[in-house]
């Protein structure tokens, strides 16, 4: 279609790694908050869409670091102070596999925060550190068992609290979910999508793409005579 | 508790390796050589071993060489097609710079068999390179410029019937000299890791980049002789075969290529821990029979005269050159006259680390594997990593201390104090992205410089830990990296490599005196390539390929010798 652009998964890469560093600079991981967007789009869960709508929060430097509450060893509870979970995803995972390392079970419960759908993507890196994980979103609950690289996402029985919860035994989700055979997305349907990815590229709006390189622009130094001469002849 | 790392099995735990201390300084590594194991050597033997056959299906060009040449390759595992674009280049347009517009040549590698249809999306797209869009078919995408004087020369030998003048040859040793050359994903190309699985035949590092410069290579010598040939039909003849070995395909390398050695340590710690599994197995298990103290004295014969062979503007480059020329004499005289009670080559590398300078020391190593693939080859698919920086995020702090106490002494050592320590910064320019380096305390820029400081950045974390210890005790990493988030990535970067036999690039990037062209060196050897010719030190000019065989070769039989490249004896 015209009005997108194929690219690479790295090129896709490439670039939001250069949209996070325009927006922290060296203040956060943005490695892995860009890893935390390709994997949402590769998988089928249109992560360039989500950090699109995010840039407002992104984007505001005024907004408190989260605070984070420790009701037990095990049990945290994380107050994001509005900011999204595409800034503070990857450090849940750390703190879900650090307390479930020592408790074998960790919950940690999260408040005021946006972009909720990018909590999911805790799970794969939950499941390589050889846990198991739920992530309990606003209308969905993701599943992963260890080894597995996708979620299975169920429908959400009713709107609530989000919660990341790492195991190292099984995960009874019936508290959350109505039925279990009624997968919204299975572990298949976004392997086949990652697939089809590293086949074809990925395709997005080429206004999406041209608001990321618009961010990305950021991190570049006009060019001057000075500069010139700081690249050779 | 460690995170993901290279599993060595017990014998190569065993062997005794050189220590990082050693091998990770940044002026040492500025002084490798290409060795067997360099990309474009595993290339070619692949090359000569499958006997990939490689022809026209189509030859289009005009009588000055312009037009389209698409070269079908076939290999046990598929087909390819190479494309090439040649056409007229205004001179005042032709720059190695990357912010070049245009070009003498582009070309892509791409899968399959190009039809009409194909042929036109790459017209419209691959002489554009950057400003253009190509696909997932695409695996590589480059572009060439002609070595003007020398270009000139050959074709004014060839049509009047004589081959060219070496001695001019030698000056600069190629014809086409690469600009750029681009894969993994760029501009839509297929990412690394369908290269990987998909295409076989590339599934080593740079492997289609490297075959890319070998066809440029061979363009050059085939358009070459298609130009001499119209030009004066009667009395043209072609470019010797030997000649043709001789000459390479040139390569301009900038401050591009250093980020990436700092953006993929793991990648670069494979690199040269396998180099000096290969040295430490020769090192250990090698026997200097008469043979191969026969073939040492060759090869040190040859890369003396490789040596000289040098053309280099480069006062520095040239004293470089020399002493490591006369060095190497010197260790084969030293050799000779103790070649009987030489019972193993660790007396010969302790000699010269005694001796000798850390460019002859590194010389010296390299001639050692190209004396014994036997013990070096079996470690190429080694070369290969899969790259993840993950987080252990239940490590104690205490043990993250540990781990930078160990493995970052170098960088804990560093004196960040003096103004000048941190006198430089590297950024990307507005023009087409290109890195620069720029003077801190006086040009604009510096709050958006790159990430290249690993040394700084560990130390800072370091000072962070220990107070974050003293203040609230010896939580998990996670927990201080929930209240850094600054750290997190340096934390990440320092589990992983603390659990490889290598780890960083030992140096301080931001000094005033910092020289990115070791970095370049380091990374252009593993690539294979030789005849450094450094233009300032930001940038160096290089020959690939220089001693290889011909396309014509593929089926005849081939002896992996062609490193240190000479010229060949016959002359126009």
């Amino acid at each position: 279609m015209a009005d997108e652009i194929n690219l690479s998964r790295n090129e896709l890469w490439a670039l939001l790694v250069k949209v996070f560093e325009a927006l922290f600079g060296h203040r956060r991981d943005y490695y892995d908050m860009a890893r935390t967007v390709l994997w949402l789009e590769c998988h089928g869960h249109k992560g360039v869409k989500q950090l699109l709508e995010s840039l407002p929060v992104l984007e505001n430097g005024s907004l408190p670091e989260p605070t984070l509450a420790e009701i037990s060893d095990a049990h945290l509870v994380m107050d994001g102070s509005g900011r999204s979970l595409l800034d503070l995803g990857p450090s849940l995972s750390d703190l879900a596999i650090a307390c479930a390392s020592e408790n074998d079970i960790a919950r940690i419960d999260i408040l005021n925060v946006r972009s909720s759908a990018a909590l999911m993507v805790a799970l794969p890196f939950i499941a390589r550190q050889r846990f198991n994980g739920v992530a309990v979103g606003l209308n969905t609950v993701c599943v992963t068992a260890l080894g597995t690289n996708c979620p299975t996402i169920f429908n959400k029985l009713s709107e609530g609290q989000l919660s990341l919860i790492c195991t190292r035994d099984g995960i009874d989700v019936s508290e959350y979910v109505e039925d279990e055979r009624s997968v919204l997305k299975s572990v298949e349907m976004q392997t086949e999508f990652f697939s089809a990815s590293l086949e074809n590229g990925i395709n997005i709006l080429t206004s999406e793409f041209e608001a990321l390189k618009d961010v990305a622009a950021n991190i570049l130094v006009e060019a001057t005579e000075a500069s010139r001469r700081g690249a050779g002849e | 508790m460690v995170s993901p790392a290279i599993h060595y099995h017990a014998k190569e735990k065993a062997l005794n390796c050189r220590p990082a201390n050693v091998v990770m300084d940044l002026a040492r590594l500025g002084t490798l050589y290409p060795y067997p194991l360099s990309f474009m050597r595993c290339l070619v033997r692949r090359i000569m071993r499958e006997k990939w056959e490689i022809k026209h299906s189509i030859f289009d060009l005009g009588a000055e060489g312009h037009g389209e040449v698409v070269y079908q390759i076939s290999t046990p595992n598929g087909t390819y097609s190479y494309v090439v674009f040649s056409k007229f280049l205004d001179p005042a347009k032709r720059s190695d710079r990357v912010i070049a517009e245009d070009w003498d040549l582009t070309v892509t590698l791409t899968e399959g068999v190009v039809d009409a249809d194909r042929l036109k999306f790459l017209r419209e797209n691959v002489p554009l390179q950057e400003m253009g869009r190509v696909d997932s078919k695409c695996i590589v995408l480059s572009r060439a410029n002609k070595s003007v004087r020398n270009y000139k020369n050959v074709i004014e030998a060839l049509s009047n019937g004589r081959q060219p003048n070496l001695d001019e040859m030698a000056k600069v040793g190629y014809l086409y000299r690469t600009t750029a050359v681009y894969g993994s994903g760029k501009f839509g190309m297929a990412d690394w890791e369908k290269v990987r699985v998909k295409y076989r035949d590339f599934a080593q590092p740079f492997a289609a980049e490297m075959f890319s410069c070998f066809l440029i290579r061979q363009f050059s010598f085939e358009k070459t002789d298609w130009v001499a040939k119209h030009k004066a039909p009667d009395t043209a003849v072609a470019l010797d075969d030997s000649i043709k070995r001789y000459i390479g395909i040139g390569n301009a390398t900038g401050l591009g290529m250093a980020p990436y050695l700092i953006n993929h340590p793991l990648l670069i710690a494979n690199w040269i821990e396998v180099r000096e599994m290969a040295l430490a197995e020769i090192l250990a298990n090698a026997v200097p029979t008469e043979e191969k103290c026969g073939h040492f004295e060759c090869y040190v014969l040859k890369a003396k005269q490789h040596l000289e062979e040098i053309s280099t503007d480069n006062a520095e480059q040239n004293i470089i050159n020399d002493r490591a020329g006369r060095e190497i004499t010197k260790c084969l005289e030293w050799f000779n006259l103790n070649r009987q009670i030489i019972t193993d080559w660790s007396q010969v590398t302790t000699h010269a680390a005694e001796n000798y300078g850390v460019e002859t020391q590194e010389l010296l190593n390299a001639i050692l594997t190209e004396l014994y693939p036997e013990h070096v080859l079996d470690l190429e698919d080694r070369l290969n990593v899969t790259e993840h920086y993950d987080m252990v995020p239940q490590m104690k702090l205490s043990e993250l201390k540990l781990q930078i106490e160990e493995h970052y002494d170098w960088a804990l050592a560093l004196d960040f104090t003096p103004q000048s320590s941190l006198g430089t910064f590297w950024y990307r320019s507005a023009e087409k992205e290109e890195p620069r380096l720029g003077q801190r305390y006086n040009e604009p820029g510096a709050e958006k410089e790159m990430m290249m400081c690993i040394a700084r950045d560990v130390q800072q974390c370091y000072e962070d830990v220990e107070k974050y210890i003293r203040d609230a005790g010896d939580k998990t990493t996670a927990f201080f990296a929930f209240n850094h988030p600054d750290h997190r990535y340096i934390i990440r970067r320092i589990q992983t490599m603390s659990a490889t036999r290598y780890g960083e690039v030992r140096a301080n990037l931001l000094d005033d005196d910092v020289l990115p062209i070791h970095l370049l060196r380091c990374k252009l050897s593993f690539f294979g390539v030789g005849k450094f010719d450094p233009r300032s030190k930001m940038w160096v000019r290089n020959t690939m390929f220089q001693g290889a065989p011909l396309i014509s070769d593929i089926g005849e039989d081939f002896g992996d010798h062609w490193c240190f490249p000479i010229r060949p004896s016959v002359d126009g």
